[in-house]
């Protein structure tokens, strides 16, 4: 044995099992703290870690990671965190962890100092984490894009303001011009119209040459009455004349009749007075409306004002969420290829062969089979009540594919009414990874839900609020959810009465009152194309309560705005109304009077012809009577009585 | 340098009283060095050995450049060694799936053809190598010794103060 080597080689050794006797666990801290900063990119504190060579155990206490959004806050700290190794993988460099412990769970908790790092710090991060360009990382992108683009449009409040000052300084009678009111050339046109109308009925009239007919008649008429039937030769004389008389006043009766169909379609054609009333109406409001639309009178579309205020909150919740599943799928990726079984499988080297054998029950390189952890919602600079929780973390581990179960994170917690539930599981066995996340919160507060806070929104208090959210990712495919309902709400407006500017008085107005909402949002679609859709019970109400707010103005306006209409179409729509009067009048009158003189004269013939048959009628019956009775006497004599 | 020292190291072994069978042992260890990849749990082994041993360090420096450099020609014997071990001995088939699934193991890299070749071939070699390195130096301290003793360049080497620290090291 050559001892001049052996010994200094295990001086060496014992020095270096001293060093990290006592140096170790300070390594092992910064390298905790340089690991967790790259990780989530910010502040990450580790009051001190403890180390156990004989189990290889690892204890972390004191672990605080700071929100890199809000550095003033904390993303989680965490009091204990306790693991150890199993030693015979390690010899394969596999980190296989059995059973890792951590309690004092907490997150969003008040920080005493910035817990952002350096801006070069930042730079080096940003770039080492690739997960933008993943398609969980682009969702994310989109759904932060679109919640900015969202609370951009909430300053709307202002634009009922800015309408509000329009309406009282709008100057109606200097925007009121005849061009700008077409129904004045309608009502000239209608008048046009019934003069027009007058003129042709009165041609129809004359086209059937009443009067002439009327005149023909006249000989006939005349004929008949001069007849005398005394006998049979004069009836059948007389029948002729009547007929021909019968046949004039049949053609009568046809002229009457197209009288009458005549008047009525004139009685169509005009209508009545009323119908023209309503009917100038009808242009006056459309004038008006086109006049609003002149004088710029404000119109608002607040269907989906609840989805301007609740959706940027979802929206950046969800990105934030997307974030953290891209960076899931980074560390623990999906199955690419299987491993094929079939062994020995010989890979073409620089140098020989590499043969490759059947693999049985390897472990990923990192494994963490199950992750017992305990926390709370409260914590230092929060002011809800908290509830502590409780739940478990399973296989998590950077290579998914060969443990063949997803991870699950299954947490539950409850104190009172208030109930805390998230379940995920990342599912990254297979080539298409499936990612879901459900959460379930009930029993919060408004003001725990973290809305806007703005001068045309009331501060949320108090109340009950329920929370169902769901996210699934399958593949870039994203599906998520939320329903919201809150009940007992008290609004409180930000601002005090003699702060607030007009456009926040109208929307304090337009809160007030209010004390439940619900709301409901979804997002489907994939990077390229994602689709948000989102409503609540509170748009309906809130549009009445604008329409009530800016109502009065816009009557005032409306009311100024018809009577200089009035004004201005007087003129015209009397001519109308006389022209139509009078055309009406004389239409119906010539009508009427032709009826008239249609229906004496066949009533005048009807009675000559009647008259005729009676005269006729009795002459001839008066002789045989006569004879009659003369053979009756005859008769008698003949047979003695 | 490296080269020449090992050089000077070697023949001042050869010249000195050192053991004929440490010297063989340097040049058939330093061999197996050579024969498998540096960094490899098997190299590092066969290091630890020649360094905790008294195998000759001069002959292993000669040696393990001389093999690792022959070793590129042995390359596609070791190649067909191994595929042979590998892959056409079925009986062998469980051993090296055990090893394969074993936890340090694979850092040897057994699997590659050419290493377990290698491997393989220096084993074969290491009792040749010393008991011929053994011969050899007794051949040549019967036969050359006195001659190459005469030589300036062994004398210059003989008086420097290294040569002499280096014997006592050995």
């Amino acid at each position: 044995m050559r001892w001049k080597y052996v010994i200094p080689a295990l001086v060496i050794i014992i020095l270096l099992v001293v060093f990290n006797l006592f140096f170790m666990d300070t390594l092992l801290r910064h390298g905790l703290i340089a690991g967790g900063q790259f990780t989530f990119g910010a502040r990450v504190e580790v009051a001190s870690v403890k180390t156990r060579l004989s189990n290889l155990s690892l204890s972390i206490h004191g672990l605080a990671v700071a929100d890199k959004n809000a550095p003033m806050k904390n993303l989680f700290s965490v009091e204990t965190l306790a693991f150890s190794v199993d030693p015979l993988p390690l010899l394969s460099k596999k980190a296989i962890i059995n059973e890792m412990t951590l309690t004092g769970l907490q997150y969003g908790t008040q920080r005493k100092t910035s817990g952002a790092l350096p801006p070069r710090r930042q730079a080096k991060i940003k770039k080492s984490w690739l997960s933008a360009d993943s398609a969980a990382g682009r969702l994310a992108g989109q759904v932060s894009a679109r919640a900015v683009s969202q609370a951009q449009a909430l300053p709307a409040f202002q634009a009922i303001q800015a309408a509000k000052e329009q309406l009282k300084t709008t100057n109606v009678q200097g925007l009121l011009k005849p061009e700008n009111v077409p129904m004045l050339k309608d009502l000239s046109a209608m008048k046009t119209g019934y003069q027009q109308k007058a003129s042709d009925y009165q041609a129809q009239l004359n086209q059937l040459k009443i009067q002439e007919a009327l005149a023909s008649v006249g000989p006939a008429f005349n004929e008949v009455a001069a007849l005398k039937i005394n006998n049979p030769q004069d009836a059948l004389a007389a029948k002729d004349k009547i007929a021909r008389l019968n046949q004039r006043v049949q053609d009568l009766q046809t002229l009457s009749r197209r009288v009458a169909d005549l008047a009525s379609q004139a009685e169509t054609d005009f209508g009545t007075p009323q119908a023209l009333r309503r009917r100038i109406d009808e242009l006056k409001n459309r004038d008006l409306q086109t006049l609003g639309t002149l004088f710029h009178l404000p119109t608002f579309d607040f269907s989906n004002l609840t989805g301007l205020i609740l959706g940027p909150v979802w929206m950046q919740r969800l990105s934030l969420t997307l974030d953290w599943l891209a960076k899931a799928r980074t560390i623990m990726p999906a199955a690419k290829t299987k491993d094929k079984k079939s062994a020995p499988v010989t890979q073409p080297r620089l140098h020989g062969l590499d043969v490759r054998f059947p693999v049985a029950n390897r472990p990923p390189r990192f494994w963490i089979k199950r992750i017992t952890l305990s926390g709370t919602t409260g914590g230092a600079g929060k002011t809800n009540l908290p509830v502590d929780f409780s739940g478990s973390l399973t296989d998590l581990t950077s290579d998914p594919r060969l443990v063949g179960r997803p991870l699950r994170l299954d947490v539950s917690g409850a104190q009172g009414n208030r109930r805390i539930g998230v379940l995920a599981i990342l599912d990254h066995t297979q080539e298409i990874p499936t990612d879901q996340l459900k959460i379930d919160i009930a029993g919060l507060r408004a003001e725990e839900l973290q809305l806007p806070k703005s001068d045309y929104l009331p501060a949320f208090q108090g109340g009950n609020a329920r929370i169902a959210a769901g996210v699934t990712l399958t593949g870039d495919q994203l599906a998520a959810s939320l329903r919201l309902d809150l009940t007992a709400l008290s609004s409180v407006p930000t601002s005090a009465p003699a702060t607030r500017d007009s456009a926040a008085q109208i929307a304090a107005a337009l809160w007030a009152g209010i004390d439940s909402l619900n709301f409901e949002a979804q997002a489907t679609g994939s990077p390229e194309r994602l689709n948000f859709s989102m409503n609540s019970n509170l748009d309906q109400r809130l549009a009445e309560r604008l329409q009530k707010i800016l109502g009065q103005e816009i009557a005032g306006v409306q009311t100024k705005l018809r009577a200089e209409l009035d004004k201005l179409i007087a003129g015209e729509q009397s001519a109308l109304l006389s022209a139509f009067g009078a055309e009406q009048k004389n239409v119906f009158g010539s009508l009427a009077s032709e009826q008239k003189a249609l229906t004496d004269k066949i009533a005048a013939i009807q009675a000559l012809i009647r008259e005729k048959q009676t005269a006729g009628t009795g002459n001839l019956t008066q002789p045989a009577d006569a004879i009659k009775n003369k053979a009756q006497d005859q008769l008698k004599g003949l047979f003695g009585q | 340098m490296v080269g020449l020292k090992a050089l000077k190291n070697f023949i001042g072994a050869l010249q000195s009283n050192a053991s004929p069978y440490e010297i063989g042992w340097g040049i058939a260890l330093g061999a197996l060095l050579g024969l498998n990849p540096l960094g490899t749990p098997q190299a590092i082994l066969i290091f630890l050995v020649l360094m905790a041993t008294k195998s000759n360090l001069g002959a292993a420096a000669l040696s393990t450049p001389l093999f690792a450099a022959l070793a590129l020609l042995l390359d596609p014997l070791a190649h067909r060694i191994g595929l042979a071990l590998l892959t056409q001995l079925p009986s062998l088939t469980p051993v090296w799936t055990s090893a394969y699934n074993a936890p340090v193991l694979p850092f040897t890299r057994f699997y590659n053809t050419v290493v377990l070749g290698n491997f393989v071939l220096g084993l074969i070699l290491l009792v040749p190598l010393i008991l011929l390195s053994r011969q050899g130096v007794l051949y040549y301290r019967a036969h050359f010794q006195e001659k190459v003793s005469q030589w300036k360049i062994i004398k210059i080497l003989n008086l420097t103060k290294l040569a002499g620290m280096l014997d006592q090291v050995k």
